[in-house]
């Protein structure tokens, strides 16, 4: 199975000059865009697609696996910093990130942010090396029924995990279910709940849904505690020096080492869920984060814990080897970031599918080696940012949240050059506020906006298969573990309630 | 009793359940197949459920215990701030990118310099420090240009002034 003289070729081809610069030019890239709110990191992509026609693989592949790498990490910094994230992977890391920025600990957030995101993804990358090809067979077991019951575990873990108060956590489930199926429907075309604007019917789009959801409500906090007590614009100016000489503790290896439950679930949810075409880093993010907040001891976890930090940022670079198991094993793009790199791989002359690995075998561990090359880029770079951006975040808000205001407006338009995008970042930052000031936990929201889309069409495909015999969905034995696991978790988190609620009334 | 134990929670609550019992009801009315409006109706369906527990909580959780609403009333920003973002999209648009960054940059930091000085009664210092943000304006304003304009391409429409 192992070609040893494959494996000598592609590490000799990997480990040059040129594979190391493009590398770097891709983390760089890949990290200062994930860090712009509104900028995908999969714009990057899209740009250097087209020098796939000119370069060889391994520095296409190498430029496109370094953006990917560093956009998924990049998407952090800004979650940390500000409370906005810069990718929608990142949207799990806000809470605890940025509770550690407010409370003076923005370095170490940043340091295990960095941290976590290597820890998953070097592990998601051995994964994608020794379990390519059983992953990969398991994939296609999953048809409609089967992601359909997937998918409502998925909403079921945040739902029950992220409040304590189940009535606000359904509540916000609801509205994202809403949004999602505002549009035009996936399967018929019908349009639903667009109150006669034109431009909803290609529906709610989710970066300007997420940018306006999370930084709105954050400008809006800023703006007010500057208008109502103001350090005065100019102390950015005369503090300048002192700015740059005060310094932050960073993270320990203690502190690293305690969040090793988060780390494990992050990598392994973000690996096995990240394998399947559709979750996504942020759904792989979300559901890392709830089942952590079970297991960990953490009685900060939601409100500012490092380990909160460190599943979140597991899980979504987890995603990134992962991804490449459906699509090398058969041809499936889990995400578009995904099929944006099977493009590239196809520009190169690489048909993915069941046989690339025997007709292509010096190619697929090209893309191995660089998929781990990429680490330590990531990790340097990463590293070399951190102090920066822990900067950042000490300059007065009358200074620093104008300009983040103006480039969230800016980032959010220039998305898909659509004006209209800048309203729905308007509206989200309007639900936004609601949910801040009526308390309601923002995760399922998120996660029933993404799920939806996929939960309906994989419910009405089967649906549709079965002729509507509901048994259909519990046939198989995959459908059955998962039912099993969706109702044992329900039935735990009631019970775990009520005798909490017992003690509290006995307190 | 139960009348006096409803909080604004409950009241949102309800609030909640009856928007999503019209919106239920109109599913009805929208001339759409079942199938297209099943998913719909769960989604009204759930929040409905949600502001029924939400009320529900409010009455058998003691008084202490229930989880009031943020009484921060920052309504005004929210609206302010929504207004400004929405008019410097229309701007940069419309007026230009290059134009409208640096006139809301300079305006902000212009008038929380001079109403800070105000506070402090220290007017004459003001000069020197807004001196130095009109050139922290002008410096964003071009790396912005650099940035999203020359480096990432962002599609500009015409406009009246750079």
């Amino acid at each position: 199975m192992f070609d040893m003289d494959a494996m000598r070729e592609a590490f000799f081809t990997v480990f040059a000059l040129d594979t190391a610069l493009f590398i770097m030019l891709g983390v760089v890239v890949g990290i200062s865009v994930g860090a712009i709110p509104g900028l995908a990191h999969s714009l990057p992509i899209a740009l250097v697609l087209p020098f796939s026609f000119i370069l060889p693989l391994h520095q296409t592949m190498g430029l496109l696996i370094g953006t990917y790498k560093g956009g998924t990490y990049g998407g952090s910094i800004t979650a940390i910093s500000f409370g906005t994230p810069g990718t929608s992977g990142a949207a799990a890391t806000v809470a605890d990130g940025y509770a550690l920025t407010k409370l003076g600990k923005g370095k170490k957030a940043l340091q295990m942010g960095l941290y976590a995101s290597i820890t998953g993804d070097v592990l998601s990358d051995l994964a994608l090396i020794f379990l390519v090809v059983p992953i990969g067979m398991m994939a296609p077991r999953f048809g409609p029924a089967e992601l359909s019951a997937l998918y409502f575990l998925a909403l079921s873990l945040v739902v029950v995990f992220s409040t304590e108060n189940p009535g606000k956590g359904i509540l916000a489930a609801g509205i994202g279910f809403f949004l999602a199926i505002i549009g035009r429907d996936i399967l018929t075309g019908g349009i639903r709940f667009t109150f006669g604007l034109r431009y909803l019917e290609a529906g709610f789009p989710l970066v300007p849904l997420l940018i306006g959801f999370f930084a709105v409500p954050n400008i809006i906090k800023q703006i007010h505690g500057v208008i109502t007590a103001s350090n005065g614009p100019g102390k950015i100016v005369e503090d300048a020096k002192e700015l740059l000489l005060k310094k932050e503790e960073g993270l320990t290896l203690k502190e690293f080492f305690s969040s090793w439950r988060g780390l494990g679930v992050g990598t392994i949810v973000g690996t096995l869920l990240g394998a399947l075409p559709g979750p996504g880093a942020t759904l792989c993010a979300y559901t890392a984060y709830s089942v952590t907040s079970q297991i960990s001891k953490d009685e900060s976890y939601g409100k500012g814990a490092l380990e909160g930090v460190a599943t979140a940022e597991a899980a979504n670079n987890a995603t990134c080897g992962a991804t490449f198991i459906p699509l090398l094993t058969f041809g499936i793009p889990g995400s578009s970031i995904a099929a944006l790199l099977m493009a590239a791989l196809i520009m190169e002359g690489i048909p993915v599918g069941p046989r690339v690995v025997i007709d292509h075998t010096v190619a697929v561990y090209t893309l191995f080696l660089l998929l781990l090359l990429a680490n330590p880029f990531n990790l340097l770079f990463g590293r070399l940012l951190i102090p920066v951006y822990s900067k950042l975040t000490r300059i007065p808000a009358s200074i620093l949240w104008p300009v983040i205001t103006l480039v969230i407006v800016i980032g959010t338009y220039a998305l898909n050059n659509r004006p209209f995008d800048i309203v729905i970042c308007l509206i989200a930052g309007v639900i936004g506020y609601f949910f801040k000031w009526f308390k309601l936990p923002d995760g399922p929201l998120v996660l029933s906006f993404l799920v939806t889309p996929l939960f309906e069409a994989n419910f009405r495909q089967a649906i549709t298969i079965s002729r509507g015999d509901i048994t259909y969905f519990f046939a198989s034995g995959i459908s059955q573990v998962l039912w099993i696991v969706t109702i044992v978790t329900i039935i735990i988190f009631v019970r775990k309630r009520r005798r909490s609620s017992i003690k509290l009334t006995e307190g | 009793m139960i009348a006096q134990k409803i909080t604004l929670n409950g009241k949102i609550g309800f609030l909640v359940i009856v928007l999503s019992i019209a919106g239920f009801v109109w599913t009805y009315f929208m001339g759409l197949r079942p199938l297209e409006v099943f998913i719909p109706r769960i989604s009204l369906g759930l929040m409905a459920l949600g502001g029924f527990l939400i009320i529900l909580k409010d009455l058998i959780e003691k008084p202490e215990n229930i989880e009031v609403p943020a009484k921060e009333n920052i309504l005004p920003y929210l609206i302010g701030i929504i207004a400004a973002m929405w008019i410097y999209g229309w701007s940069f648009r419309n007026i230009g990118l290059l134009t409208s960054t640096f006139a809301f940059l300079t305006i902000w930091w212009i008038w929380i310099s001079i109403r800070d000085a105000k506070r402090e009664g220290n007017l004459g210092s003001v000069k020197f420090r807004l001196v130095k943000l009109v050139a922290l304006a002008l410096a964003i304003t071009i790396s912005v240009q650099l940035l999203f304009i020359e480096l990432l391409g962002m599609h500009m429409p015409r406009t009246l002034l750079p």
